[in-house]
This record gives structure tokens, C-alpha cells and sequence, in this order.
């Protein structure tokens, strides 16, 4: 008896094992299927509720944006074909036809208004979409392909805004709660793929929406996989695991370049790095005569000192040594290309004569003590940069320490300015320099939202004048030039932060496929195509 | 028996009070969350919105009477990143580390053992030799060293076995195992291997400590003396007590595993818990590594007391009640 029951469950196993060979090896066949081997994966698949790259990563596969962006960042139409003021506080939306959501619900203009409306109830959100709707005071649908949008206060930035906001059909209900999202239920948009499965920290998997309007996938099945390990992404990559990786880390890249199977492709990206220092006090922490003593003022306060730290850094060796050429100097926040871009700002030279010269100008011949603080976790290589670059003012004749910690320690303690200089990046994700600078150079004044992110407190009265003419000015080109006067004071004159470099952004496929790079380093995977 | 259980579970609501108030200090004192979850570019009306939004303005210890009031109703918090369940999110991860920690486990055994007790029979043969050769080896290296190195070599040049991931699964009495599919165990391979190099290598050299102390004592002399065959030795009088210290170590073992499989679960993409608590840590998603420690230590306790009544029955003269 005993036996027998044994023998049962054993065939039964068996018999289990060989249905899911038969399932495995039918839904094997016909199907094109892409992998993506992605480093992150999202917080939620509610595309409303976190403004990280990995979560919009996710979304953009599934929904769509009420206006798009570029691979460089520039506007271009999307589920709203044009976009126009009718007065500085009014804007008017006309819509694409013809567009449905993937439960065949026809789009129009009351998933704008729905969509629009929603950003400020979706609850909990650690980093929330909320800035982006800051400035509307009200959305109206004129007609089923006409929106109207009135705002608080000008707001030439509304576009931008507008392409962070994902479109969920007007049918979602208002209670829809995360775990609904993340188990699929409300996953309904117009972009180019049908959700199937997501299960949190394995896979994303999505289909090939047959009805997209636009670029449509070559492949009918794609699954994310979150293989946050570098060396593990791309030995997924050569071992045929995955067709497409996401970040590749400049140590492998130099390896994959070689390797016939693999393609390496690369772009600037828009994470600035830079040093940022205590412009402010009369005492800074960290800044002592090289006896160790304080110094009767913060030489950090001297643009002149600044600009010599900035002279000091040979970029061109950094960038090529440390970060094996991963990276476009840089001597200013938005790389080529960007709104805000100043073609006469370049990278400065490395010129440690003239750096000796303005040091000693400035009063300090014989140099003085300083420590510069630096993750160690967070961007590319950042300790060996901090490392590098301390060196590179001990060349003209600082005495340097460097302290590296675990971002979630250094965040904390910069924001409470603790340091007085150290190793920083902001990512200008919009494509505009407005937002960046508005945050890293502006004078500090939380009340009007200015310099949420000057850890220097840089203040000079006459930046903040052109950063707040361009926030409320319409016309496009004299916002652009507004931006470049403030850039103009900011690097060419005060150098409040010293410009490092912009991170490349890398991707590898399998020979065989393409994928043209862009600077929001989104894996976008119906832009994934087969070549001959 | 009976009180003894009772007593050890009384010991650890106390321990898990200590822990949670260590582990709440410790986050505490690594950073603010904050810094780490809101979007850099944030506004300083979002910071603060989401701030109090997270309690994160009030003073410590009011956060954790908040924690603690709410964890008695058996609810840990929500997590600061995901906004869910912090306990739904860990046990969604758990059978993924299970199973992983099991099958390591079970290679221990099934090859830790029988080496060990050959190296224990025949110490000078070239054999067993070989056999402590590769253990030291095992204590040795690096575990992320060899996980990448089995990957270059199985997976990226032999091509045999997939580099990462866990492959297919199906349900299993509603729970998703992949040792139940082919492409599942493939999957299993590496990791499982790599997770139980070190324990392996443990075991072979506790088993053969213990084999050649064993083979040496009056009873084993005297069973050989009544001419009993030597494989009824072996399985009956010398494994038997060489597994006391077996059982006690892969017991702690075992609980190491699950809560540490980071670093395998890391290199090999393997969806488990561990990966999710490092993610947490570096976010400082301070209710998912509140409760996953406090998981960890409960799971230390009842392994520790399992391991203890296992001890008792290998062993008639360890009595429970007077070891507590």
C-alpha cells in the first residue's frame, strides 16, 4: 500500500514534469521573442506614481506620453500631434485620431483631462509627478481631439511638463490601487506593447501590440530582465541569455568592442558631474590652513580659487583613464544639442601655470588643506574620480584628502552642508538646462522652489535674474538666450561649480540587431530592429 | 519538551524586540531616507510633502512606537520605494531563496558526507587527498569569484547552462518552483553549486574529523571484533555519531544561506530575498529592512530550536530541559 502511493505521487511528478515540456516546447514555436537585460527594474507599473528612469523605462514600453521626446530630447508629437498658446496662460492641444488603448477603448480628449487630473491623487509617491502639473490650474476638453490647458502662472516649460505625463484611458478607476497596477489589472495604455506578466525581480514581459500607431516592434514578445550585476549583464549578453543589454560599464565596453558577436553602442548622456563647493560661509569644515588651522576666510569664496581648481583638472586624461573614455568633458550643464547649450562656454584647459598664478593672486601662493568628499556607490567611478581630481589639485600645491561613502551617508550630509567641496552629478533628464541650473546655482530660497540642490549656496544676484526671465518667458528663443546669460555668469565669470564631464551612456546587442542610443538612456524595444 | 519550546519562543519575542530597535537605530543613523528616495531635482515642497508623508519628520522615537504599535497588529509598514506591503514584498521573494538555499543544501549533503566519510576511511589514499585538496580550496575562494568564473566557463564559452535568472517555473501547490521544470533546473545549476561550495567543503572536513575519531573508539573496534560488515559500520555505527556536529553546523549553516544569499543571488540575477534586501539598504527602504531582519532573526530562533530536537533524537543523552 504504502509503496503504491509512493509509485503515485512519483508518476505524478513525472507526468507534471512531461506537461510542462509539451506547454514549454509549443509556446516555443513561431514566436520572435526579444531579451532585454536591463540594470534596474521599475518601482511600480502604475506609470503615475514614480518619476524614476527604471519605472518610466517600464512605462514607456506599455504607455505613451502626452507629448514624446527625441532621442535628443527635443519635443516631437505624440498622442498630441500640436501644441500652442492662445495667451500666456492658456494652451490648446490637438489630439491624434484614430488611437486606441489596448482594451480597445477609443482615445480622446477625456483621458487627457482624466490623465492630467489624476497626477496629484496618485498616493504615497516618494518621487511624485506632481511638479510636473504644478503650474496647471485647469484642463478642459474643447472637443473629442481638443484640449485646452490654463495655467497658474506662464509657463513656457508646459511642454516638457507634458512629456512626463503618461496616458491612462479615462476608465481607470479612481480607487485602482498599486497592487491592481502591479498585477496587471489597470496596465492599459496606446504604446507599442501589450502587458502580459510582471513578476518583481525576475521579469517584465510584454507583447507586440498589433494596433500601435506607431514605429511598430519587430518582435512579438519581449521580456525585461533586471540583472543589476554589470559583469552578470554582459556575460548574459555573450552567453546568447539576451539579445540587448542596458549600461555597460566602461571596463566591459573595451572588451566587447573587440568580441565579433556584439555591437557597442554609445551617446553622450545628460548626468553632469561636478564639483560643487562651499561658496558661502567665511568658515567651511573642511577647508584649513595646511597647518591645520583655520584660515581667516574661506578661500572657496574666491572665484579666482575656483577657476584654478577648475584649471587644475586635466579632463582629458580623466576621462580617458579613469573612466576609459566613457565620458565628454564638459565646462558647462547641458552637453550639444540641449536647450541652454552655450557654444562659447567650452571645457577649460588644463593649465596648472595659470592655476599657480590665480592662487597666489588670490593670497594663498603657498596653497592651503582641504578634504573632498565623494560617493562611492553612485555614479561611474566616482571614487577613482574623486581620488584623481584630488591629486590634481594637489599639483598645484593643495594639500588634499579625499573621503569616498555610501551615497545614502553622503546625500544626507551634504544636503545638511557638512562638506565644503565634493563630487556631484545631476541628471538634466528634461533636456533643458532650466531645471538644472535652477536647482544646483540658484540662490537658495525653498519658498520659491530655487536652488533645491545648492549644497554650495553659490548666490549671486545677477544669475537668478535671467534663470527667473527665462521660467516665465514663452517665446522659445529668447528663453534659450535668457539661459545662456545665466550660464555666462554662472561658469564664465563666477564658476560656481567646476564642469566635469558627461557620462556615455553604452548599450551592447548581439550582432544582428540595432538600437539607436538615446540620451534618457531608455531601452525603448520597439526601436530594436533586425538588421542584415 | 513542551516548556522548553515554550521558554525559547518567550526568549525570542524578546530577542526580536532588541533587534528592531537596533536595526531602527542603525538606519537611523546611516542616513535619512529622504535623500535617497525623492528625485534630486525635487522641489523643497515635494521633499517636504513627502517627509511628513513618511513620518520622517517626527523624532525617532516616536517613528518607532508608530512601528511598533502597528507591527503588534501585524502590519510592518508599507515600503518607502515600492508603496506596498513591506512583509507582501519578502514573501513574494521567499520560495525564489528557498529553493535555492535547498538545493545547495541538499548537494552539501548528498556529496558533502560520503566524501567526507571516504577521506575519514582512507586518509593516505591519493583520492581523499584530492578530496581535501578541492575543500580547501572551497574555503578559500572568493564566492562572487567563482559564480563569475562558473559563468565565463559554463555559461559564456561551454555554452552549456544559462549565465542568470531562474528560468521557467510552475506552480507548485500555488507556489512557483522551477526545480520542477528542465529549463528550471538549468537554470538552478550554478547558483545551487555556488552556494554550497563553501558548506560543501565544511562538511567534508567535519565529516572526516569526525569519521576518524569515530573509527578509533572501542565501539567501532568491537563491532569490527564481532566480524560485523563494514558497511553497517559505516552507516550505522560510525555516521550516525559523527552527524551530532553535522547536523548542528549545517543547521546554522542553512539559516546563513537564506539570509545571505546575496551575493550568489546578486551575481546570478536569482529573484530572492537577498537581492531585495541589498536594493533596500541602498535606497534605505527602511520598513523592508526592518522586516526582513526581524524575519531573519525568527528564522535563526526556530532553525536553532529545530536543530536542538534533531540533537535530541541523534542523541538520547542530550535531554531539552536541562540544555535550557
Amino acid at each position: 500500500m504504502k509503496t503504491a502511493r509512493g509509485m503515485g505521487i512519483a508518476a505524478k511528478v513525472f507526468f507534471l514534469v512531461f506537461i510542462v515540456f509539451l506547454v514549454s516546447a509549443q509556446s516555443m514555436s513561431a514566436q520572435t521573442i526579444l531579451k532585454v537585460g536591463v540594470s534596474t527594474e521599475p518601482a511600480s507599473l502604475d506609470p503615475q506614481y514614480s518619476t524614476t528612469g527604471a519605472t518610466q523605462q517600464a512605462s514607456q514600453q506599455i504607455f505613451e506620453t502626452i507629448i514624446t521626446r527625441s532621442q535628443n530630447l527635443r519635443m516631437s508629437p505624440s498622442l498630441a500631434l500640436s501644441w500652442k498658446t492662445i495667451d500666456p496662460l492658456k494652451w490648446e492641444l490637438k489630439l491624434r485620431q484614430g488611437v486606441k488603448f489596448h482594451d480597445g477603448k477609443e482615445f480622446g480628449s477625456d483621458d487627457i483631462v482624466f490623465s492630467i487630473k489624476r497626477i496629484p491623487r496618485v498616493p504615497d509617491s516618494p518621487s511624485s509627478y506632481k511638479r510636473n502639473v504644478a503650474a496647471i490650474k485647469d484642463v478642459v476638453a474643447v472637443d473629442k481631439h481638443t484640449v485646452h490647458i490654463f495655467l497658474k502662472t506662464p509657463s513656457p516649460a508646459l511642454p516638457i511638463d507634458l512629456s512626463f505625463i503618461y496616458v491612462l484611458p479615462s476608465t481607470t478607476p479612481e480607487n485602482a490601487s498599486v497592487d491592481d497596477f502591479n498585477k496587471g489589472k489597470y496596465v492599459n495604455g496606446t504604446g507599442p506593447f501589450k502587458f502580459v506578466e510582471w513578476v518583481r525581480g525576475d521579469r517584465l514581459v510584454v507583447e507586440k501590440n498589433n494596433e500601435y500607431w506607431g514605429q511598430k516592434s519587430s518582435f512579438d514578445r519581449v521580456i525585461f530582465r533586471p540583472i543589476t550585476n554589470d559583469p552578470s549583464r554582459v556575460a548574459a549578453l555573450l552567453a546568447g541569455d539576451v539579445d540587448i543589454i542596458d549600461n555597460v560599464s566602461p571596463v566591459d565596453q573595451e572588451r566587447l568592442r573587440k568580441d565579433p558577436k556584439v555591437n557597442v553602442l554609445s551617446k553622450p548622456g545628460v548626468t553632469l558631474m561636478y564639483i560643487h563647493m562651499d561658496s558661502d560661509r567665511d568658515q567651511s569644515p573642511h577647508v584649513t590652513g595646511k597647518d591645520g588651522k583655520p584660515l581667516a576666510k574661506n578661500p572657496l569664496k574666491d572665484p579666482r580659487v575656483r577657476e584654478a581648481l577648475s584649471l587644475a583638472i586635466n579632463r582629458e586624461a580623466l576621462v580617458a583613464r579613469i573612466l576609459n573614455g566613457a565620458a565628454v568633458p564638459s565646462g558647462q550643464f547641458v552637453p550639444e544639442g540641449m536647450v541652454g547649450y552655450t557654444p562659447d562656454i567650452q571645457p577649460d584647459p588644463y593649465d596648472v601655470e595659470k592655476a599657480k598664478r590665480l592662487l597666489a593672486e588670490a593670497g594663498y601662493p603657498a596653497g592651503f588643506a582641504i578634504t573632498l568628499h565623494s560617493p562611492n556607490d553612485r555614479y561611474l567611478n566616482d571614487e577613482q574620480v574623486a581620488q584623481t581630481v584630488g591629486q590634481f589639485f594637489a599639483r598645484i600645491g593643495l594639500d588634499v584628502k579625499v573621503q569616498a561613502l555610501p551615497y545614502s551617508v553622503f546625500g544626507t550630509a551634504a544636503t545638511k552642508l557638512e562638506y565644503s567641496i565634493f563630487l556631484m552629478g545631476f541628471g538634466n533628464t528634461t533636456g533643458d538646462a532650466a531645471r538644472g541650473m535652477t536647482a544646483v546655482l540658484a540662490t537658495y530660497t525653498p519658498s520659491e522652489g530655487l536652488g533645491a540642490n545648492n549644497r554650495g549656496r553659490y548666490s549671486n544676484p545677477e544669475f537668478d535674474k535671467w534663470i527667473k526671465a527665462a521660467a516665465v518667458e514663452n517665446d522659445e528663443e529668447k528663453r534659450e538666450t535668457f539661459l545662456q546669460e545665466a550660464a555666462r555668469v554662472a561658469f564664465l565669470k563666477d564658476q560656481a561649480i567646476i564642469p566635469l564631464y558627461f557620462q556615455t551612456i553604452t548599450w551592447a546587442v548581439r550582432k544582428g540587431l540595432s538600437y539607436e542610443p538615446r540620451m534618457d538612456e531608455y531601452t525603448l524595444a520597439n526601436k530594436v530592429t533586425i538588421v542584415k | 519538551m513542551t516548556v522548553f519550546i515554550i521558554r525559547r519562543l518567550l526568549q525570542s519575542i524578546a530577542l526580536i524586540l532588541v533587534m528592531s530597535v537596533l536595526v531602527f537605530l542603525g538606519v537611523y543613523a546611516i542616513g535619512n531616507p529622504a535623500d535617497t528616495l525623492i528625485a534630486p531635482d525635487a522641489t523643497e515642497e515635494e521633499r517636504t510633502a513627502v517627509i511628513q508623508h513618511f513620518g520622517l519628520d517626527k523624532p525617532l522615537y516616536a517613528q518607532y512606537g508608530k512601528f511598533l504599535s502597528n507591527a503588534l497588529k501585524g502590519d510592518m509598514g508599507d515600503s518607502f520605494k515600492f508603496n506596498e506591503p513591506a512583509l507582501k514584498l519578502i514573501t513574494e521573494r521567499i520560495p525564489a531563496t528557498l529553493e535555492l538555499a535547498f538545493a545547495a543544501l541538499f548537494l552539501t549533503i548528498l556529496i558533502g558526507i560520503p566524501l567526507g566519510l571516504v577521506a575519514g576511511f582512507r586518509p593516505k589514499a591519493f583520492f581523499s587527498k584530492l578530496i581535501m585538496g578541492v575543500s580547501a580550496f572551497g574555503f578559500s575562494v572568493p564566492v562572487f569569484w567563482l559564480g563569475l568564473m562558473m559563468v565565463m566557463v559554463f555559461a559564456v564559452i561551454l555554452g552549456w547552462l544559462p549565465a542568470s535568472g531562474r528560468g521557467k517555473t510552475v506552480g507548485f501547490f500555488g507556489i512557483p518552483v522551477s526545480f520542477l521544470t528542465w529549463d528550471g533546473i538549468r537554470h538552478m545549476i550554478l547558483p545551487a553549486i555556488n552556494l554550497s561550495f563553501f558548506k560543501l567543503s565544511l562538511i567534508i572536513r567535519l565529516t572526516r574529523a569526525g569519521t576518524q575519531e569515530v573509527i578509533r573508539s572501542d565501539y567501532v573496534k568491537y563491532a569490527k571484533a564481532k566480524g560485523l560488515r563494514s558497511s553497517r559500520i559505516v552507516l550505522i555505527h560510525v555516521l550516525k555519531n559523527t552527524l551530532i556536529p553535522i547536523t548542528t553546523v549545517l543547521g546554522m549553516e542553512f539559516g546563513r544561506t537564506i539570509a545571505f544569499a546575496t551575493v550568489t543571488e546578486t551575481i546570478f540575477a536569482w529573484p530572492g530575498m537577498g537581492k531585495l534586501i541589498i536594493d533596500s539598504i541602498s535606497t534605505l527602504d527602511r520598513p523592508v529592512i526592518v522586516a526582513y531582519l526581524m524575519m531573519i532573526v525568527l528564522m535563526f530562533i526556530m532553525i536553532n530550536l529545530i536543530v536542538d530536537i534533531i540533537y535530541s533524537l541523534l542523541d538520547p543523552r542530550v535531554r531539552l530541559e536541562e540544555r535550557a
